[in-house]
């Protein structure tokens, strides 16, 4: 772990990241968030890939950001490993994440013809795929030959690129839906070996950071808010749920430090997977539990819990939901 | 639907000699009659299970939802709201038309007037849920504002107060009848008290913050009320107040008609979901009410409101049925239409988990409204298990549609994420469920008081 560079993190998002995210309810614009992306690469945040701990202090002011720093690092990253230019960087296919086809693939076990039917149409780029991260105008995608992961080097001219607007959560970030004919591929399967293990770390880091800051939300104003004659935080309905938004904080802070300190291989994705399966929808229940304490505040956007949660749901559904990682785990197990 | 040799992946057809739709057809007549197996839609299944009244209602509802409130329910969903006091001609044509169609007039008026069925009145609570859950499928925001004028009416109609009837509702049924917009409003949360004005405990301890003043001819009524649906443009607004220098039991229901003086919608909230209806705080400053506008009598404001409660919170719980519906709907056709390696998404077993799931949750929860609702006005404990329970499981159900569906549930456009903002709020309106549970308690608290020892 990086201290130097994790105190950096919680200075930048403190005095650079919190003054223009203080109200919950204004987007902040795109552009915006390029330009901190920007600093944070000049800060030496983004360097090789983000330290974890760096992402969850961003997160804990502004998802979004985090986010889309995290998106930027892991294109760098990528990049640098297979000697390509983007911006952006695509890792999953057009829908779900390669069910049990992906982690056999990604053993180096033999493929039936199913499963090269099945990553050759998942990973097939004609089909639109969703890419949520700032804006970008080159980005790297995750293709297959019939044998091994193919990665593309694609310009935002040469591919159909269809702006989702209003998309459900991180507000700050493009969401689109992409696809193209254009393109040529290097071949490295383990590249997104590690690709999708520094993803998902650096999503379990921006949920970690999300859970850190529905509980101070959470905390706060059940110590002001008054009801029956006292504060809301002396009720046990309360108290149960500010105990499974600390709880989720708590274990996520846990993971990341075993995570952090792991080689980003198979076996690591591996338990990677496992992890989030389980954490997303924890995390999205303290994002929620956050909304219910508050009561009718939770649900207006102009206090901050509703943003958090619909960037909780986000990244459930991102580089696999809950069940599709159930089934890369199950898949690694009955290898093993 | 019909029979075919179409089968989903790890299915037999229904044609073959395994399925049930083709074995049960060698049992003789009788136990056939029995045993049902043809294929029918879920929605006519259940349907069939509602009184014929009931029925109907179910019907007609889901036809305006599907012509009138559907097609602009997405655009309305974005379209920020109107200032306070104006509303967005999409949304003045849809309250419109269901002025028109008597779903605003349907609670407590028969015809000529209104729209309640006599028949159907018996369980009026069933009648309201059961529109609720197709227009709440349809939409959130727009099936809440047509439905907030219910739950301003319900404490008048509760009452038992003929005069109230006649000065308040007659009046506003004509003009809907005609196609008139008249909202009605129910005005219970302030600033500073949204649970204490759920619950006994925490009303016996709060401070009132809606204060009426005894004036001559009146009373001049003093505060602020938050989170009130259509608050900006009520033309009747059921307010509860306490009186000068009493408590929560002193609680009065007052109608106050804007525009009237010391009437001021302040704003409107920017909210997660059901976008399309306002919600607003307002002020009142030395508003004056006169003595006609107390419903009921002074002082049974507190009983008027924690009745209209137990009359509402299972419609609370029906949109929550609604919502799910909605969400597991879309799951369907998004994995209908979808494809992955060559096969449907329908294919995939852990798809068909799913949406099994989804099915089972949503028949689950309407299984319970519809149960609870059949009764003329539930008890409260009736009402609170049903709305905690039904709301928290719905927002499940759109958990699992936006699984399906994975990144593709982010947009807007593929309309899951809305379905699951709309669930959010139920959750915490009409009391929070956690207020709920203790409402559970409360209403059999001498049997929990009888198992103590000593």
């Amino acid at each position: 772990m990086n201290a130097a560079s994790i105190a950096t993190a919680e200075q930048f998002a403190i005095e650079v990241v919190a003054p223009l995210v203080e109200r919950p309810e204004v987007v902040l614009p795109r552009a915006d968030v390029v330009s901190l992306i920007e600093q944070a690469a000049g800060a030496g945040l983004t360097g090789a890939g983000v330290e974890p701990d760096a992402l969850r202090a961003l997160a804990r002011v502004n998802g979004g950001v985090a986010f889309g720093v995290h998106r930027a690092a892991l294109a760098a990253r990528s990049c640098e490993r297979l000697g390509l230019d983007g911006e952006a960087v695509s890792l999953t296919g057009h829908y779900g994440l390669g069910r049990d086809a992906l982690p056999r693939l990604l053993a180096g076990r033999a493929l039936p013809g199913q499963d090269v039917g099945l990553l050759t149409d998942y990973f097939d780029l004609t089909r639109a795929r969703v890419v949520v991260g700032a804006d970008w105008q080159s980005l790297i995608a995750a293709g297959f030959d019939g044998t091994s992961i193919v990665w593309r080097s694609l310009v935002r001219d040469e591919c159909n690129v269809v702006v989702a607007s209003d998309a459900h959560g991180f507000d700050e970030l493009e969401t689109t839906l992409v696809s193209s004919e254009k393109g040529s591929g290097v071949a490295d399967t383990d590249a997104h070996v590690e690709a999708m293990y520094r993803d998902m770390l650096g999503m379990l880091a921006v949920a970690t950071g999300l859970a850190e800051h529905a509980l101070e939300i959470a905390r706060a104003y059940a110590a002001q808010r008054r009801q029956g004659g006292q504060t809301i935080e002396g009720f046990p309905a309360v108290q149960q749920m500010l105990a499974q938004i600390s709880a989720t904080a708590r274990a996520g802070i846990q993971q990341l430090a075993w995570f952090a300190a792991q080689p980003p291989d198979l076996e690591g994705l591996t338990e990677l997977c496992a992890a989030r399966s389980h954490f997303h929808p924890a995390c999205c229940l303290a994002t929620n539990n956050a909304i219910q304490v508050l009561g009718g505040r939770g649900y207006m956007q102009d206090f901050g819990p509703e943003k958090l949660a619909r960037d909780a749901n986000t990244l459930r559904v991102l580089a696999g939901t809950p069940v599709e990682l159930q089934l890369f785990v199950a898949e690694m197990e009955r290898a093993g | 639907m019909s029979e075919s040799g179409q089968a989903l992946e790890g299915f037999v057809a229904a044609s073959s000699p395994l399925s049930t739709r083709t074995a049960f057809k060698g049992l003789g007549p009788t136990v056939r009659s029995l045993i049902p197996s043809d294929p029918e839609s879920l929605w006519e299944l259940d349907t069939q299970r509602l009184p014929a009244p009931h029925a109907a209602i179910r019907r007609r509802a889901r036809t305006f939802a599907e012509t009138v409130i559907a097609p602009v329910a997405m655009e309305l969903d974005l379209a920020p709201q109107p200032p306070c006091g104006e509303m967005h001609p999409l949304m003045r044509q849809v309250l419109s038309k269901a002025s028109k169609e008597g779903f605003m007039s349907d609670l407590g008026l028969p015809p000529p007037l209104g729209r309640a069925s006599m028949r159907a009145g018996r369980n009026p609570v069933l009648a309201i849920a059961v529109k609720v859950e197709e227009f709440a499928r349809a939409c959130g925001g727009l099936m809440l504002n047509i439905m907030v004028p219910a739950l301003g009416q319900s404490p008048i109609l509760l009452s038992g107060d003929l005069h109230a009837y006649r000065r308040f509702l007659v009046p506003a049924y004509r003009e809907m009848k005609a196609g008139e917009i008249h909202p009605f409003s129910f005005a219970i949360t302030e600033p500073t008290a949204g649970s204490d004005v759920e619950e006994g405990h925490g009303a016996s301890v709060y401070t009132p913050g809606m204060v009426a003043k005894r004036v001559d001819g009146g009373w001049s009524l003093s505060g602020r009320k938050r989170f009130i649906g259509a608050g900006d443009l009520s033309r009747t607004v059921s307010v509860f107040a306490a009186l000068e220098g009493e408590g929560m039991e002193s609680w009065t229901c007052f109608v106050v008609q804007p525009p009237t003086p010391g009437y001021t919608p302040l704003r409107k909230e920017h909210k997660l979901g059901m976008r399309a209806s306002g919600t607003a705080e307002i002020e009142l400053t030395d508003a004056f009410v006169p003595d006609e506008n107390v419903v009921g009598g002074l002082r049974l404001g507190w009983a008027l409101n924690r009745v209209t409660l137990n009359f509402s919170r299972i419609p609370v719980a029906s949109m929550s049925v609604g919502f799910a519906r909605a969400a597991m709907e879309i799951a369907l056709e998004f994995a209908g239409r979808t494809s992955l390696g060559g096969k449907r998404l329908v294919d995939y077993q852990e798809v068909q988990l799913m949406l099994a799931q989804m099915v089972a949750e949503t028949s689950a929860i309407r299984s319970m409204v519809w149960e609870q609702a059949s009764v003329f006005v539930p008890r409260q404990g009736a009402a609170s298990m049903t709305k905690l329970y039904c709301t928290d499981r719905a927002l499940e159900v759109c958990n699992t549609a936006m699984d399906l569906m994975g990144n593709h549930s982010l947009l807007h456009a593929n309309r899951v994420e809305k379905a699951w903002r709309d669930a959010r709020l139920p959750i915490i309106f009409e009391g929070t469920n956690q207020i709920n549970r203790l409402a559970v308690i409360e209403d059999m608290q001498e049997e929990v008081l009888s198992k103590c020892r000593p």
